[in-house]
């Protein structure tokens, strides 16, 4: 793939999303006699600004015939931080702090290539220690989940 | 008197001192790693200023701010990597400077011309923020439309890259502010029926996946960089008054630089640092060691990137229009405090303005002591292995989020804006204007309707406000500047062959 089709793509994304959003605002859109007055007026103006540009960047891109490869990327760490990410974020309130960080943060870090073991071992607990007790303690904030002191008693 | 005496007993106060302290040193530690920067340390802060008054939360955002932009100089020095893009013009002279086993008096050089350059910028910003101001005063609806267009403008149009993708980008932060409840009339806008959307997108969650969460997915999909394999041992050496008399015209005029370009809207700390450092240049009688570790080019740099940091203050805190995404970030930060930057700040909460200007200074003299004490430690920050850092990033980022309003909605906002803030970088969309966009777009929006319904609906009145139309002028211009320089350089290219055969 190269800039050129990426620009279509992200063009035809916008101007897709910016006509659907356009829709909506319609469909919901309250009769105000004043355009100041229209709530949805405003919004109206930027989603067509939006579809101008988006529509803009197509042609463009349609029309040039200059091509720039695109950035390189590594697919494998991208997808395995979006993973422990994603997971991390969705679990972060149910499971609770300590037990989802102390997953986290080895496995990410593995996944991303650290493999000294005892250094990750005794960086986890400080880390995690540090920033429970940092927000238990100096900001009067508890973080979800069990806390610290279930298992230093 | 009273205001400042409050001001000084505020900042004097334990929980204000220590946040400083500790917000110029962590911003020092994300400053010197190569890619952080000052955004990213100054939206991982954002959390932490719902649950610390409002003192400590100006006086930590500051020291962040300071510290950062002075921590990408370390960097560039040791590594010749620059920890932020301010410190891309200190790597030139600073790096060759460390490399002939200096490294010692080349840090001296940054934090000594760093902490200078701050202090005389803010003295500038507690003279010329009042006097703009009092301009502000005189500022109605259709003046902040057209002052909130023209900052948007100014940002769009140093998309050197590419305008339209800047100016989506532009519109795309416009749209988010959107979403929720009408300030005007109560209507709920694009809420898809989903109570959490009704409250709107709030802006820590926001602009903390933008910048924060997709810069730490941006790094691990980028091929290794070996430079923290060549990190040299680091030192503090301070280059002694007799020097720095006989280079004060370079701090002071790097300085004034700095503040100058700082106050600019969407210029930035780069842009200030490399115009000081040609200036320095062009005028130093030393140019011809420039390149090879003259400290003139170091001081140039260095006094320019941090004098931008109180420069881009005076735009923000007296109009209450950011010119950069991290000033913009610093007043989303002052709203989420209760405070409204503009013109009335300073006769309402005059207190609150000698606070941040003396915290300013404050943070300056602190980033000197830290710069000093920590200078022997800087080899071994750089050394922090990236994975384990970055996975310490996604913690923060989370925990910091969760603890404002409990929210899983929130992780799930700032999830979501990190992701489309990868791939909107992936196809080189610029993130700034959205935060700008996104932190200016409800004043455009109320300033437009408000100065609709004055001239009944008319939107060419607008131009019968002789500030907006200066204004508006101005935005034409930097609107159309870069086709207009494309045009002569195609015109100049065209006709260099024939010029070349005659």
């Amino acid at each position: 793939m190269n800039s050129r089709v990426l620009n279509i793509l992200y063009g035809v994304v916008f101007l897709g999303s910016s006509i659907y959003l356009y829709w909506v605002s319609v469909e919901t859109g309250v009769d105000a006699r004043r355009v100041s007055s229209d709530p949805m007026w405003y919004p109206q103006l930027l989603l067509i600004l939006l579809g101008l540009c988006a529509g803009y960047l197509v042609l463009r891109s349609v029309l040039t015939r200059e091509a720039s490869p695109v950035q390189s990327v590594v697919w494998k760490p991208l997808a395995a931080t979006l993973a422990a990410a994603g997971t991390y974020l969705a679990v972060f309130e149910k499971l609770g702090f300590v037990p989802s960080t102390v997953v986290l943060i080895p496995l990410l870090s593995w996944l991303l290539g650290f493999r000294r073991v005892a250094v990750l071992v005794v960086l986890t607990v400080s880390f995690t220690a540090a920033v429970w007790y940092g927000f238990h303690l100096l900001l009067n904030e508890t973080p979800p989940g069990i806390g610290l002191p279930t298992f230093t008693g | 008197m009273d205001a400042f005496l409050s001001a000084l007993q505020l900042l004097t106060g334990p929980s204000a001192l220590v946040a400083l302290v500790l917000g110029t040193m962590v911003g020092i530690i994300i400053g010197a790693l190569p890619g952080l920067g000052s955004v990213l340390a100054i939206t991982m802060a954002l959390p932490l200023t719902f649950v610390l008054g409002q003192g400590a939360s100006i006086a930590l955002l500051l020291g962040l701010y300071c510290g950062s932009v002075y921590g990408g100089s370390i960097s560039a020095i040791l590594l010749n990597t620059p920890g932020t893009p301010q410190a891309a013009a200190t790597g030139l002279d600073g790096h060759p400077l460390a490399i002939s086993g200096r490294a010692d008096l080349a840090l001296g050089w940054a934090t000594t011309a760093s902490a200078i350059g701050g202090i005389i910028a803010t003295i500038i910003l507690a003279g010329a923020a009042p006097l703009l101001a009092r301009v502000g005063l005189q500022f109605g609806p259709v003046e902040y439309f057209a002052l909130g267009v023209f900052a948007l403008t100014c940002i769009v149009s140093v998309s050197r890259e590419d305008m339209t993708k800047g100016f989506i980008a532009c519109l795309l932060g416009l749209f988010v502010a959107v979403i929720g409840q009408d300030s005007l009339t109560g209507h709920v806008r694009f809420d898809f029926d989903s109570f959490q959307l009704s409250a709107g997108i709030g802006l820590v969650p926001f602009l903390v996946g933008l910048f924060a969460l997709s810069e730490v997915l941006w790094r691990v999909c980028q091929p290794g960089d070996p430079s923290q394999d060549r990190v040299m041992r680091s030192g503090f050496a301070f280059p002694g008054f007799a020097e720095l008399k006989r280079r004060w015209s370079v701090l002071l005029k790097s300085s004034l630089i700095g503040t100058w370009v700082g106050s600019l809207p969407g210029v930035g700390a780069t842009s200030a640092s490399m115009v000081s450092y040609a200036e320095a240049k062009r005028s130093s009688p030393r140019r011809a060691d420039f390149g090879k570790g003259e400290p003139d080019g170091l001081i140039a740099a260095e006094a320019a990137n941090n004098g931008v940091t109180a420069g881009a203050m005076v735009p923000t805190l007296s109009l209450g229009v950011p010119g950069d995404p991290i000033t913009a970030v610093m007043l989303g930060a002052l709203v989420l405090q209760g405070i409204t930057p503009g013109p009335r700040l300073f006769m309402e909460h005059a207190d609150l303005m000698y606070f941040i200007f003396m915290a300013l200074l404050l943070a300056n003299v602190v980033l000197f002591v830290c710069g000093a004490l920590m200078a022997p430690l800087f080899s071994r920050i750089l050394r922090v292995p990236e994975p384990v850092l970055l996975s310490c990033i996604v913690v923060l980022i989370a925990i910091g989020t969760y603890s404002i309003n409990s929210s899983p909605f929130d992780l799930l906002v700032v999830f979501v804006a990190g992701v489309s803030g990868l791939l909107l970088r992936y196809n080189n969309f610029p993130l700034a204007p959205i935060v700008i966009g996104f932190v200016l777009g409800p004043m455009i929006e109320e300033s437009l309707r408000q100065g609709l319904l004055l001239s009944r609906g008319n939107f060419l009145g607008f131009f019968e406000h002789p500030i907006a139309l200066t204004l508006f002028i101005l935005t034409g211009i930097f609107l159309f500047l870069p086709f207009i320089r494309e045009r002569l350089a195609r015109m100049l290219r065209r006709g260099s062959p024939a010029r070349s055969e005659q």
